[in-house]
């Protein structure tokens, strides 16, 4: 073992041993922990309390109001972090021309047709499946992304049963580019449509605002057609579901690019850094 | 109130919302390029215009930190922007050099796949002001991962290098890891605190209780003393402190000249974060006068061996930029040392320092990036004499030189005697000499780059050189230099002095945080 190897041990058993200390003198709390914290108990109580609806947010999955509305701004910037990766990825894999298939023929690409059959049958169940996690958000543990990243299972299906070329001639990069601005723009316009409301209604409204609050009454529909739907939780969870399902499927279109096409394309992209 | 505290939280959602709808234009608009020119202009020039705005309230108008509840919940129910002087200075300091840099960028950057960007370079600003004007302790971790992500992705822009790749990539994986460092910190801070708001988790260190979260649940002495220990790890990495330098460096060597820039804010921002825990979080408090006073004599040695260590850097490198690099880690090492003091001259020399570093940074590589271009090269032997083709780009890198090395009369000498005077002051003068010793070292340094740039035979033959309109952003960030330095005295008094006491003022970023619940 070499000083590095020896240094860095040392570096990650210390860390841990203060951090097993820590716990073990208690300074996440009594343990085992009994009852609720303060903040979770506030949470639980106010989430769907209609007796009391100042800091009520709509929706009975604490879960998702604690996600999009109490900590909303957080999951909005959140999302904007999954979109850098993806915007990251294109940055450095985007092709201005991208590799075809020799073959026009469907059947000599992929597998075997019974294989293909079962994917396209799969399909339409992963896209229910997936579009009722989204839209069942505000009511039931799920959400937009997790929705969307159920949704991403389709299109890795498609790439290993049909091949890329196959997914590359029904849903380009640029489809998906555009479909994913459109899903964020769904989240954007969710977010400052409070202010727009207050600003029509001559009220004070909040950035990201949901239910009305003692000092800006602006309220988003809560329930549509007496069905719950958690004001600006269900759109926020809609968008995120296409933004997400349209962001994976770019980022696999583009990982799945054969690495020799790449290479011949990145020789020709010599310029200096400065 | 007499005004509407809507703007610093309009300023993070306003540059985010535009960065998600730039892919839809550069698809639909003929003329891409000068469309997208304008587009990032106005946006950052909007974001700026708000920072001014927030600037002028939070000191000429308002007695209080001024703070935004985010859909309306009130802390710590929710996440708030709290702006107090120190966050609303960053935050012009922050809004002004991205806007400079962006303008620098629409002339410099010549090449294609300009939209992912321009994108990059508006999160990038979108996850610096959300750093620096949040109020929340989580909020602060995921601006932070904005802020990452962006910067590794502009990083890794000229894909083509392998050393390009290997550095972004490098930065990456170090920079995810020492993130996830926070995250620790933040589980402890909610353990044993229950809470993630700032002014919360700084009125339950002074022992006080607040609506809503209470009293603290644990042993608050270890988790505390865990949660600043990963704190401080995660930003000093970010600050590229000794001895978690080593990607500084790299990062400004394969970044884009505007990009390598910007790296200065993420530095700072580091140091600005270090600040507001050790200050904010923890500066009221009584409960652990040795956790902190250890924390801060430990800050003023790494400081001092980074000054050193780095000046002695930048003797040997060869690559233009990678020297910067170094002198930024040099600079954070001073910057450091002056927050680990911690008297008022220190910390006004400390936040003064980081705002000239930032300011000479910029100047230095948009005068760098232009003079490489021309030279073709950013070795510091091939740039012979391609000062004398382009002399107003020649001037201005001279200056930066001066502004950052600290020659009077310009602003980086009015910071770095500042902190010279505060260690004198408490009969610290070893650690006095360190500034004065590091910064000759690096001066030798910088002198072998304007050497080469003015008196070595070329190489290669230069092209004819067009400066002009590239060299408009070093020009006016050499006036921005003069400016500050000559108006020293009157910074000191109407900017600097309120910055420091309003700093230390830990009750009143406490009481605003408590009176914006209300009845």
């Amino acid at each position: 073992m070499n000083t590095k190897t020896v240094i860095s041990l040392l570096v990650i058993i210390s860390s841990l041993l203060a951090i097993s200390y820590a716990i073990a003198d208690q300074a996440t709390g009594v343990i085992p922990q009994t009852g609720l914290r303060n903040l979770a108990s506030f949470y639980l109580e106010n989430t769907l309390n209609p007796s009391n609806k100042s800091y009520w947010t709509a929706s009975p999955e604490a879960t998702s109001a604690i996600v999009w509305d109490y900590r909303g701004f957080d999951t909005f910037f959140e999302t904007s972090v999954f979109y850098l990766a993806i915007v990251g990825c294109t940055l450095v894999f985007e092709l201005y021309e991208p590799p075809k298939s020799k073959t026009t023929k469907q059947t000599e690409l992929g597998l075997t047709i019974i294989v293909k059959v079962i994917t396209k049958i799969v399909g339409i169940l992963i896209v229910c499946v997936s579009a009722s996690i989204a839209l069942h958000g505000q009511l039931t543990p799920g959400g937009g992304f997790q929705g969307g990243a159920a949704l991403a299972v389709l299109p890795i299906l498609f790439i290993i049963t049909m091949s890329r070329f196959a997914l590359d001639r029904k849903v380009n990069d640029t489809s998906m580019i555009i479909i994913r601005a459109l899903g964020l723009c769904g989240i954007g316009i969710t977010v400052i449509l409070p202010l727009f409301l207050g600003f029509i209604t001559n009220n004070n409204a909040y950035i990201i605002q949901n239910q009305m609050k003692p000092d800006a009454l602006v309220s988003l529909p809560s329930t549509i057609a007496d069905k719950m739907m958690g004001g600006s939780l269900w759109m926020l969870n809609v968008s995120e579901y296409i933004a997400v399902g349209a962001g994976f499927t770019l980022a696999f279109l583009l990982l799945s690019l054969p690495e020799r096409s790449f290479k011949k394309i990145l020789e020709e992209e010599k310029y200096a850094t400065y | 109130m007499s005004m509407n505290p809507i703007f610093p939280g309009l300023t993070t959602t306003t540059l985010l919302i535009s960065c998600f709808v730039l892919p839809l234009f550069s698809f639909a608009v003929k003329k891409r390029r000068k469309f997208l020119d304008a587009y990032v202009l106005i946006f950052t020039f909007f974001a700026e215009l708000l920072a001014i705005i927030t600037f002028y309230n939070v000191f000429f108008v308002l007695s209080e930190p001024m703070v935004y509840k985010f859909g309306g919940w009130v802390p710590p129910i929710g996440i708030i922007y709290e702006v107090d002087k120190l966050n609303s200075l960053f935050g012009l300091m922050t809004a002004t050099i991205v806007f400079l840099m962006v303008a620098y960028s629409t002339m410099y950057m010549k090449r294609d796949r300009i939209e992912w960007f321009y994108t990059l370079l508006l999160s990038l600003e979108t996850g610096l002001l959300g750093m620096i004007y949040t109020g929340d302790a989580f909020n602060l971790f995921v601006m932070l991962e904005v802020t990452n992500i962006s910067m590794y992705c502009l990083t890794a822009f000229y894909r083509a290098r392998g050393e390009v790749v290997d550095s972004a990539l490098k930065y990456a994986m170090l920079g995810a890891v020492t993130s996830s460092f926070y995250f620790v910190a933040l589980i402890f801070f909610y353990a044993s605190y229950g809470t993630l708001n700032m002014a919360d988790l700084s009125s339950k260190a002074s022992g006080l209780s607040f609506p809503f979260t209470g009293t603290p649940y644990g042993n608050i002495f270890v988790g505390t003393a865990i949660a600043v220990a990963f704190t401080l790890w995660t930003f000093t990495f970010k600050a590229g402190l000794f001895p978690n330098h080593f990607w500084v460096p790299d990062v400004n060597s394969a970044a884009p000249a505007p990009v390598a820039a910007l790296s200065g804010l993420v530095v700072s921002n580091g140091a600005y974060v270090t600040i507001r825990f050790l200050y904010t979080i923890f500066g009221g408090t009584n409960l652990f006068p040795a956790l902190f006073d250890s924390i801060k004599l430990i800050l003023i040695i790494i400081g001092s061996f980074s000054a050193i260590f780095a000046s002695l850097l930048m003797l040997l490198q060869k690559d233009v930029k990678r020297l910067v690099g170094c002198s930024t880690i040099f600079h954070m090492g001073l910057i450091f040392m002056g927050i680990g003091l911690g008297t008022d001259l220190a910390l006004k020399a400390a936040i003064f320092h980081i705002i000239n570093h930032a300011v000479g940074k910029a100047l230095l590589f948009t005068s760098i990036g232009s003079l490489a271009a021309y030279a073709g090269s950013k070795r510091i032997d091939r740039l012979g004499s391609v000062g004398r083709y382009a002399p107003t780009t020649f001037t201005a890198l001279m200056v930066g030189v001066l502004v950052i090395e600290g020659l009077p009369p310009f602003n980086g000498f009015m910071s770095k005697f500042m902190l010279y005077s505060a260690f004198l002051e408490v009969g610290l003068a070893p650690v006095a000499i360190i500034i004065i010793v590091s910064t000759a070292i690096a001066l030798m340094a910088w002198m072998r780059v304007l050497f080469s740039a003015w008196f070595k035979k070329p190489d290669q033959k230069i092209e004819k050189v067009r400066e002009f309109p590239t060299v408009i952003i070093p020009v006016i960030l050499v006036v921005i230099c003069i400016v500050l330095g000559l108006l020293t005295p009157t910074i000191d008094s109407a900017i600097l002095t309120p910055t420091v006491s309003s700093l230390k003022n830990v009750d009143s970023y406490i009481q605003a945080a408590l009176s914006s619940i209300g009845g």
